[in-house]
């Protein structure tokens, strides 16, 4: 945090960057992953029924490794709760890792308490968005599992 | 009649822990219209033949031409292959996995 203060200023961009740092770092492996674990056959096929590389983006490896993708999104939205949080508790004058900050301060349990609830109601909120939209774009997985 | 698919001591070998060679100088023209069936028991080297004529597989040695044309190891739609097992895509509808290759097409 300290470093990306000194990079990108006091300011929203320095969480706002060390955010997506952070979830970067959570997103890659997975989807690296689930690109190179793609079977080869669907692969083969979709070259050999003479698709164009945009076309075989498009249509196998991007549905491929959703999956992937999506498992590694829902653990880096975790991770970016856990960075927002700390960025918050250092460096801002706003948010709920601020009046965390501040319920330390002044020794105030419920205003700890309140923050705290509020960031498990919204990360609750924000997994089960996820959870439902991510469900409705992979049918296809439920599809092949029965 | 005009070659329409040549392979040329084509041999092939799997490398791994241990080394296992399918193919040894295999030589085979293939004319225009001509139905060629390969047979053999298993573990012959049929599939690994039809997959270097495919492209899916460099062999170790040797060529594969097509009308002339150099095409090791290119995999495109004038050697169409058809797989062992099914190779449908699961994230697609069945209309959208037929409708695949004509949209490849253009």
């Amino acid at each position: 945090m300290p470093l990306f203060i000194i990079w990108f200023g006091g300011g929203e961009l320095s969480r706002i960057s060390l955010i997506a740092l952070g979830a970067m770092i959570v997103t890659w492996p997975g989807t690296y992953h689930g690109v190179r674990d793609i079977p080869l056959i669907y692969l083969y096929a979709s070259i050999n029924l003479g698709a164009s590389k945009w076309l075989l983006f498009k249509n196998t490896i991007l549905p491929a490794t959703m999956p992937r993708i999506f498992s590694s999104l829902r653990i880096s939205l975790g991770a970016s709760w856990t960075i927002t949080i700390a960025a918050e508790l250092i460096g801002a004058e706003s948010g709920l890792g601020y009046l965390l900050s501040i319920g330390r301060e002044f020794t105030s349990v419920s205003i700890i308490f309140i923050s705290l609830f509020c960031i498990a109601i919204l990360a609750v909120a924000m997994d089960t968005f996820l959870r439902i939209f991510f469900g409705r774009m992979i049918k296809w997985m439920k599809r092949i599992e029965r | 009649m005009k070659i329409k698919l040549r392979i040329k001591n084509v041999s092939h070998t799997y490398k791994g822990k241990k080394e296992v060679k399918a193919l040894k100088d295999i030589t085979l023209d293939i004319y225009e219209n001509e139905f060629v069936t390969i047979i053999g028991p298993s573990g012959c080297g049929k599939t690994t033949l039809l997959q270097i004529i495919a492209g899916f597989i460099i062999p170790t040695k040797g060529k594969v031409y097509c009308n002339d044309k150099d095409v090791t190891g290119q995999i495109a739609i004038d050697r169409c292959y058809v797989f062992q097992e099914d190779a449908v895509s699961p994230w697609i509808t069945v209309r959208k996995n037929v409708e695949f290759p004509l949209l490849a097409k253009g």
